[in-house]
């Protein structure tokens, strides 16, 4: 019996015995870890999209070790959806790195990893991304490997604006290349209470589309075309008062119908006809047209039928017009919207050495073959034959044209004489000139046309002058505002404008 | 005594008891037979099911006799290392296709680590497509890789033919409906079918069309029979005419 009961008791030891805790024999010793010091560093920061986020934690590694370092930036978690991934920004123990990600709230996160012990310590600051592209002047140029944009934003632009910005290589921070092809448009579409808040950018093989609001990308190449088959070619664009994106491609018009969704906003076949357009197309003229433009095959003028995507010729003249809009006979230099949002048209004659603004009232809603308003000889104006760009004003009856280093103020309206405005500097060859003219201007109609924009070229650097003038006048402060360098030869500028 | 064996039973009882909980036996855990489904879906916002789908073998090169059709499914159960082979059946009842003459089942694939596949079924280009247009009701039938599932999404309808019958999709933009502007659309689109995009909010598929697009393709016909109105002046038929004797336009 005894024997019996000791076995009990042994089999009852025995069971439990395994579940003694294991108390462990052990040593314990101090093993070093990296410190990060993160002291006076705050722990959110606000920046500007496509602008160096700037971080430099105190970094303490145990004695003779090395550390290696990986920043890592993701989304900030806002709900239990799965995580996004992390992109890593650097690999350096200091942070500063341009942060090309969409607006939003991210985090970014310092790993250290001491080299030694293998031990890793991090740090996280909160990261709040945004854009402040409500107004600014965007500035497209030709660099050594290609096309990007900077952006430029002043006091002048806006009130809303207390200092210089100059947000620099937009587009290849933003798609990790420049721009392909010879750079030829940027233009900056909004509507207000619409969905169009885009900016077009063109090539001459390359055509592309981004958020207005933070230049994220939205779509390129054969996704903004309906026919998959056509030839890249852009030359122009514009979004008019008509709400249409219209494209010059190939010397052709493409004009978009009306759309509710972005993904459906996408360029036809070309507009059916006989004709080669010149690469200038006009904003502002009554919806009726569609769209305007110039056959410089033909050398007319030609409307757009957007039923049945179709050029045809404007009426013939009235008794007394000025000139034939169906048949010019010059060939265009180029057309811009001005005072009273008539169409200016400069002309240089097929030959000799005759030079010609026509205006032209396409805000009149039927065509009754009177829409010619004047034609003014500028043949006899100072380095006329030299002109290369122009602007017309829509407060005054000036224009400006700019030879190779001079802008000259034509009073086409009163004397129709001209005199320089702006000389450049010595060395220094104008490549580009632009007014501020935001659309919408409800904001910054106190801004508009105060400032005029010159881009220079002196064979390796560019400069962007930022002049101040008289928006009636025309009369050019010899003392710029601002001057920008910028990496390459500008193309082209256009204002950015929202509500 | 009494104390002893109290001791003893007690003893034995834990022991007993601490030994044979490690005996539990483990259940297993739920296996699911692999299956498929029909697994069309319209690209909306809702992803509605579709569960039929027309063919016309107009747009098909006169010389061809044959065209496979592939039809969507989605698998239930374990993910596969390796390629599986699903099959579609007859269900007789509303079909007025033959199986052998009209149609027959190839294996269709669900690639190896994918939950979609598809299933094919090869149509033929019978004499009768010329006159009618035959249906066929199909389930998924079984393989030696799966059986059929979801019961909602378990049949199919397929119909086609060989010939010029206005499709329900016929847009507003090609103006009054004829067999000749069919077949000269065919003929120069290679589209005989014009579903629009369901939710302009979404991305357009292929073979789905928004307004725009059907603007666009009305805008290249009308310049094609332009020019080949203009390339056959003074031929018989030029230009062009309908079956109705009116003049072809878009």
């Amino acid at each position: 019996m005894k024997g019996i009961i000791y076995l009990a008791i042994a089999l009852f030891f025995t069971t439990f015995l395994g579940c003694k805790k294991d108390i462990g024999n052990y040593e314990y010793t101090d093993t070093p870890v990296v410190q990060i010091d993160t002291t006076g560093l705050g722990n959110t920061y606000r920046l500007l999209r496509l602008t160096p986020l700037k971080i430099a934690p105190g970094i303490r590694l145990p004695e003779g070790h090395q550390g290696t370092y990986k920043w890592l930036i993701y989304k900030k978690q806002t709900s239990n959806n799965a995580s996004t991934s992390s992109k890593e920004i650097s690999d350096k123990a200091v942070l500063d790195v341009v942060i090309a990600e969409p607006v939003g709230e991210y985090v970014t996160e310092l790993i250290v990893t001491d080299a030694t012990t293998g031990i890793t310590s991090n740090v996280t600051f909160n990261v709040s991304v945004t854009a402040n592209m409500e107004f600014g002047m965007m500035i497209l140029y030709q660099g050594a490997h290609g096309g990007d944009i900077d952006f430029i934003r002043t006091p002048a632009l806006s009130s809303t604006i207390s200092g210089n910005s100059h947000i620099k290589n937009m587009y290849s921070l933003t798609m990790g290349k420049p721009i392909s092809g010879q750079a030829k448009f940027i233009w900056s579409a909004f509507q207000a209470y619409q969905i169009t808040n885009w900016i077009t950018v063109g090539s001459d093989n390359y055509i592309a589309r981004f958020k207005g609001d933070d230049f994220t990308f939205i779509r390129d190449q054969e996704d903004m075309y309906r026919r998959p088959e056509t030839v890249i070619n852009p030359q122009a664009y514009v979004f008019n008062t008509s709400s249409l994106h219209v494209l010059i491609n190939g010397k052709k018009l493409h004009a978009t119908g009306n759309g509710f969704y972005e993904s459906d906003i996408k360029f036809p076949g070309p507009a059916d006809g006989d004709y080669e357009l010149a690469p200038y197309l006009v904003a502002r003229h009554a919806s009726s047209y569609s769209s305007i433009a110039y056959d410089q095959k033909n050398s007319r003028f030609v409307r757009y039928y957007l039923s049945t995507n179709m050029i045809d010729n404007f009426a013939a003249p009235a008794a007394g017009q000025a000139f034939d809009l169906r048949n010019v006979g010059k060939d265009m230099l180029y057309m811009t919207n001005g005072a009273s949002n008539y169409t200016y048209a400069f002309f240089k004659d097929k030959t000799g050495a005759g030079r010609w603004l026509y205006v032209v009232d396409f805000t009149k809603t039927s065509d009754a073959g009177n829409l010619a308003v004047g034609a003014y000889d500028m043949t006899d104006l100072p380095d006329a034959t030299q002109a290369k760009l122009f602007q017309v004003s829509g407060f005054g009856g000036y224009t400006y044209y700019a030879t190779t280093d001079k802008i000259y103020n034509y009073a086409y309206r009163s004397s129709n004489t001209a005199s320089v405005a702006f000389q450049m500097p010595a060395g220094e060859e104008i490549t580009c000139m632009r007014y501020y003219k935001p659309v919408p201007n409800i904001s910054v109609a106190d801004k508009e046309e105060r400032v005029l924009y010159v881009a220079t070229w002196n064979g390796t650097r560019a400069k962007v002058y930022e002049l101040a003038i008289n928006e009636t006048s025309g009369v050019v402060n010899q003392t710029p505002l601002n001057v920008f360098e910028v990496t390459g030869k500008v193309v082209d500028m256009a204002a950015r404008a929202t509500l | 005594m009494n104390l002893v064996y109290k001791v003893i039973t007690g003893t034995l009882l834990t022991v007993g008891i601490s030994v044979l909980s490690s005996c539990e036996k483990d259940i297993d855990g739920y296996v699911q037979d692999a299956r498929v489904y029909f697994f069309e879906r319209s690209n909306d916002l809702n992803q509605t099911r579709i569960s039929n789908r027309s063919f016309t073998f107009l747009t098909v090169p006169e010389q061809q006799m044959k065209d496979t059709l592939y039809i969507k499914v989605k698998t239930m159960g374990e993910v596969s290392a390796v390629d599986r082979y699903p099959i579609a059946k007859t269900v007789a009842e509303g079909s007025t296709a033959t199986e052998g003459i009209d149609y027959e089942f190839i294996p269709g694939l669900v690639a190896a680590n994918q939950i979609e596949g598809n299933v094919a079924v090869v149509l033929h280009r019978t004499a009768r497509l010329k006159n009618e247009t035959v249906l066929l009701n199909l389930a998924i039938g079984e393989s030696a890789d799966f059986k059929g599932g979801v019961t909602e999404d378990g049949t199919f309808t397929l119909r086609w033919s060989d010939r010029l019958v206005q499709p329900d999709t016929w847009p507003f933009y090609f103006g009054t409906y004829s067999d000749v502007k069919y077949q000269f659309i065919i003929d120069h689109l290679g589209i005989a079918d014009y579903p629009h995009q369901l939710s302009p909010r979404i991305e357009a598929q292929p073979g789905e069309y928004s307004i725009a697009d059907l603007q666009d393709m009305a805008s290249r016909l009308r310049i094609i029979l332009r020019e080949e109105n203009a390339a056959n002046e003074g031929k018989p038929g030029y230009p062009l005419r309908d079956e109705n004797g009116a003049l072809v336009v878009f």
